[in-house]
């Protein structure tokens, strides 16, 4: 990288830095100090301006014997010329001298330090008269504000507290403060009115409203501007309204109201060095700052006459109460809402209404009140709410006496006293103890969230339906029974599953031990209608039962395969033989006829039974 | 006589349903008196209570529980009517009876959370108790009737559909098997538990104003903490006139028995 560029640089700043330094203590430095005018009166303004040459770093001006005016800063700027080839450094104070009373007053001397030295300018002598002597507009061209740009180049108008002044013409801007009742009672309501003509242009305004330490205030009016015609000038208004409640007695003071604005100022043709180039300018046009005063207000306040009711709590104005309860018939336990309203004109805040006395079977639960505040131009009215919530303990008739409010009217210059109704409620037994949030407000409301005032059970069952819940024994019985008894149907299953295999499994075994009982079966279902049919049907059955119990085609055999098959197994030869030879005269009946005998039937029914009960026990 | 022998058991079989129907509608008819009777008392404790004679509302209510009626109802009033005498203790033993026929009962449920909140004891629960009871909330929504019959039919059912699935194998059974196999698992002990709880162990509540508690069971123990009224405990043991109590947070010892409330 080349540095050698940024060394040139560096070279010529310190350069240049140490030249200024140098230029500027070979000058020396010098503090100068001066107003715009000797004379003010005490409705204008002076402009003290205080220069620093020569000096780069210093201290803040110190401005002493500034007691008689109010000093109000406009700020500061400097700037660096070269002259002759000699930079000269020079910074510029500015501020805004309201006087406080007419005289003559020193102001200064001014001083600042600049590296441990003190220097001083000053000080400087201010005639303060009591009238403006000095038509409104602008005068010459201050001295020492010529050509310094960023700070006025005219003079400033002259401002009054009233209007017009003593020669009957009026301001182009100036202000006013008034009350509508310097002598009200203590509460009473009364409406400061601080007003802004101006018939130029005013920017960047700042009111600054007296705290109103002895009243309680509320500003009832923000700005409101009108036109107004005085003395063939139109004015524009800005008015403020503040509603005041004196809270003592005597002679209260409402201190002066300042406005603090950026005034325009008209431009004269003549003055060369007026050049827009060097002049402060704000949207085309000259403002100047200015501070504009309302002169204080004294109001004597008056004492409330004696006689005041026993519930007087300081409300003055004119009011009215109403009350409204939610439900007029209750069950013990539950709870109704009393509400009462105080509204009017004055010192609502204040507004208090009267206690209930102990009430028997009655618990009353007293909520916050809430205050609805409404401000107009005519002043401060508003609502205020108060809430009970009523709770009887017991049935019967509770009997709610009426709220009441007392208030002082000044316009009568007597005391009011109002009622409110009084209701009488109905309480039935079968409370609804509702647990826990006291219902309040009806479904429209919409202030605050309701408190809950107290907290208790749920009332009783009352429509209950009696019966023995507790399990019976057979119920536990039955319970035991249906966790016993699935694992025994699992088991079941699963030996029947077993059983079913080994029947598949087994087939001829399952033939052979079922083939007696299925042969008897077979025998006495054989129907006697077709008789003729008998032997054979007979022949048919035993063939079967003697194939399942072989384990082959039973009904395939003939009397000499049963005799050959028994004689090779070594079985009895009498049972043989007479089961073959039964066998045979079946087949000559089936083929031949039947016999004659007159129970035939039965006899060869008996005779198969007891042939097959034989063979059954030889095999 | 062919003819006499159809006549007769026609005969027998009607007036065995005449005797039948005169027994069932007298037998009805003394339910349906005693019912009535008893509703009649319930709701003149009622009407003491709301009268404020809550001493009478106590006599009636009482009366009609030891006449062996076990109700949700019954108990809930009971409980009610002992918070109004100032009597927590009382209060909760009847809350706690009363939960176990109708512990979804709104009321109920917030009388005794409330009355709960009344007492002077404040007993901590440990940790494993507290995530138990949140994992297994539902044993508090039911009796122990009616988890018996839930845990008894999926039992069952699961059990049928074993059988079934071992006679004939199917997909469906075999999913639905696994189905009811998770919800038993979850059902039977919990069921099993609920028994424990409302059969097997008993609880006790503190009905003194206090109670000291003892380290054995004799009056000359050395004294261990005291409870007050309204306070639950498990019943671990009992000799002669004493009771061991077991707290929620661990703290055993020897109460005397008058003090408290055994929750059979």
């Amino acid at each position: 990288m080349n540095f050698e560029p940024m060394k040139k640089i560096v070279f010529i700043v310190v350069f240049f830095l140490l030249a200024m330094r140098s230029v500027a203590f070979a000058q020396g430095v010098v503090l100068e100090a001066f107003v715009d005018k000797p004379t003010v009166s005490l409705d204008d303004q002076l402009i003290l301006t205080i220069r620093i040459k020569g000096a780069s770093v210093f201290t803040e001006p110190r401005i002493p014997n500034r007691g008689n005016f109010d000093v109000l800063s406009r700020g500061s700027g400097s700037n660096v010329e070269m002259i002759n080839g000699r930079l000269t450094v020079q910074k510029e104070y500015s501020y805004i001298l309201g006087p406080r009373q007419v005289g003559t007053f020193t102001i200064g001397p001014f001083s600042v330090d600049v590296e441990g030295v003190e220097y001083k300018a000053g000080p400087i002598s201010v005639t303060v008269t009591g009238t403006s002597g000095t038509p409104s507009g602008p005068l010459g061209p201050a001295p020492g504000f010529q050509n310094i740009p960023g700070f006025p180049s005219s003079q400033p108008p002259t401002q009054g507290p009233t209007a017009p002044q003593a020669s009957g013409e009026y301001k182009e801007v100036f202000v006013t403060a008034e009350v509508d009742n310097q002598s009200p009672y203590v509460g009473e309501q009364v409406i400061y009115t601080f007003r802004l003509y101006t018939s130029r242009n005013v920017n960047s305004a700042k009111l600054e409203l007296p705290d109103f330490h002895d009243f309680w205030s509320e500003e009832i009016q923000k700005e409101n501007k009108y036109y107004k015609e005085l003395g063939g000038v139109r004015y524009v208004v800005s008015e403020f309204k503040v509603a005041l409640f004196p809270s003592k007695t005597g002679t209260l003071t409402v201190e002066e109201a300042r406005l603090q604005a950026q005034v325009e100022e008209p431009v004269p043709n003549s003055n060369i060095f007026n050049d827009p180039f060097f002049t402060f300018r704000m949207g085309g046009a000259n403002f100047r700052p200015r501070v504009f005063k309302a002169a204080p207000i004294e109001i004597q306040v008056k004492e409330l006459p004696p006689g005041a009711p026993a519930d007087f709590t300081g409300l003055v104005g004119d009011f009215k109460i109403e009350s409204e309860i939610s439900k007029k018939d209750l069950t013990a336990g539950e709870t109704a809402t009393l509400t009462t309203t105080v509204s009017g004109r004055g010192n609502i805040k204040d507004a208090q209404i009267s206690k209930f006395a102990e009430i028997p079977n009655l618990k009353v639960y007293e909520d916050k009140p809430s205050l609805d505040l409404k401000k107009s131009p005519s002043g401060v009215s508003g609502t205020k709410t108060f809430k009970r919530a009523l709770v009887p303990e017991a049935p019967g008739r509770v009997q709610i006496p009426p709220a009441t409010v007392s208030y002082f009217d000044p316009k009568k210059g007597a005391y009011e006293s109002l009622s409110a109704s009084a209701y009488e409620v109905a309480v039935v037994p079968g409370a609804q103890e509702k647990l826990a949030k006291v219902e309040a407000a009806g479904p429209s409301a919409s202030g605050a969230p309701v408190n809950p005032l107290g907290e208790d059970i749920a009332t009783i069952h009352r429509e209950a339906k009696l019966k023995q819940e507790e399990p019976s024994f057979e119920f536990f019985y039955g319970i035991l029974i249906a966790f016993a008894a699935p694992p025994f149907i699992v088991l079941a299953s699963y030996g029947m599953v077993r059983r079913q295999r080994w029947r598949e499994e087994h087939g001829d075994i399952v033939k052979k031990k079922k083939a007696l009982s299925k042969a008897l079966t077979k025998l006495k279902s054989l129907s006697a209608k077709e008789a003729a049919h008998i032997p054979g049907q007979i022949s048919h059955v035993m063939k079967e039962y003697l194939g399942d119990k072989l384990g082959m085609v039973g009904t395939a055999l003939t009397p000499l395969d049963v005799e050959q098959i028994f004689s090779r197994n070594g079985k009895k030869k009498e049972g043989t033989a007479a089961l073959v030879k039964f066998m045979k005269d079946l087949e000559d009946w089936q083929y031949g006829g039947p016999p004659k005998d007159k129970d035939w039937e039965s006899g060869i029914r008996k005779k198969a039974a007891g042939l097959l009960k034989e063979v059954e026990r030889q095999l | 006589m062919p003819g006499t022998g159809k006549v007769r058991p026609y005969k027998f079989m009607k007036t065995r349903i005449i005797l039948f129907i005169c027994f069932f509608v007298s037998y009805s008819t003394a339910i349906f008196a005693v019912e009535t009777t008893l509703q009649q008392q319930f709701q003149q404790g009622n009407e003491a209570y709301f009268a404020r004679d809550f001493p009478k509302a106590i006599q009636i209510y009482t009366d009609l529980e030891n006449r062996g009626l076990k109700s949700g109802d019954l108990f809930y009033n009971l409980g009610n009517t002992y918070y109004r005498t100032g009597q927590v203790g009382k209060a909760v033993y009847y809350y706690t009876r009363a939960l176990r026929y109708q512990p979804r009962d709104r009321d109920l449920n917030a009388n005794y959370r409330y009355v709960l909140s009344q007492r002077a004891d404040k007993i901590e629960e440990p940790l494993t108790t507290r995530v138990l009871k949140t994992l297994f909330f539902w044993m508090d929504l039911a009796t122990l009737k009616e988890m018996l019959i839930l845990a008894a039919v999926f039992y069952v059912l699961f059990f049928v559909l074993l059988a079934f699935n071992i006679v004939r194998r199917r997909f469906v059974l075999t999913a639905l098997l696994w189905v009811f196999g998770v919800l038993n698992l979850f059902l039977l002990p919990s069921a099993a538990m609920k028994f424990y709880q409302e059969r097997v162990r008993t609880m006790a509540v503190v009905v003194a104003p206090k109670s000291t508690v003892l380290s054995e069971p004799s009056a000359g123990a050395i004294k261990l903490f005291e409870l007050h009224e309204g306070s639950l405990g498990h019943v671990t043991d009992r000799e002669g006139d004493f009771i061991k109590i077991r707290l929620a947070d661990g703290k055993r010892g020897w109460m005397a028995r008058s003090e408290a409330a055994e929750i059979l």
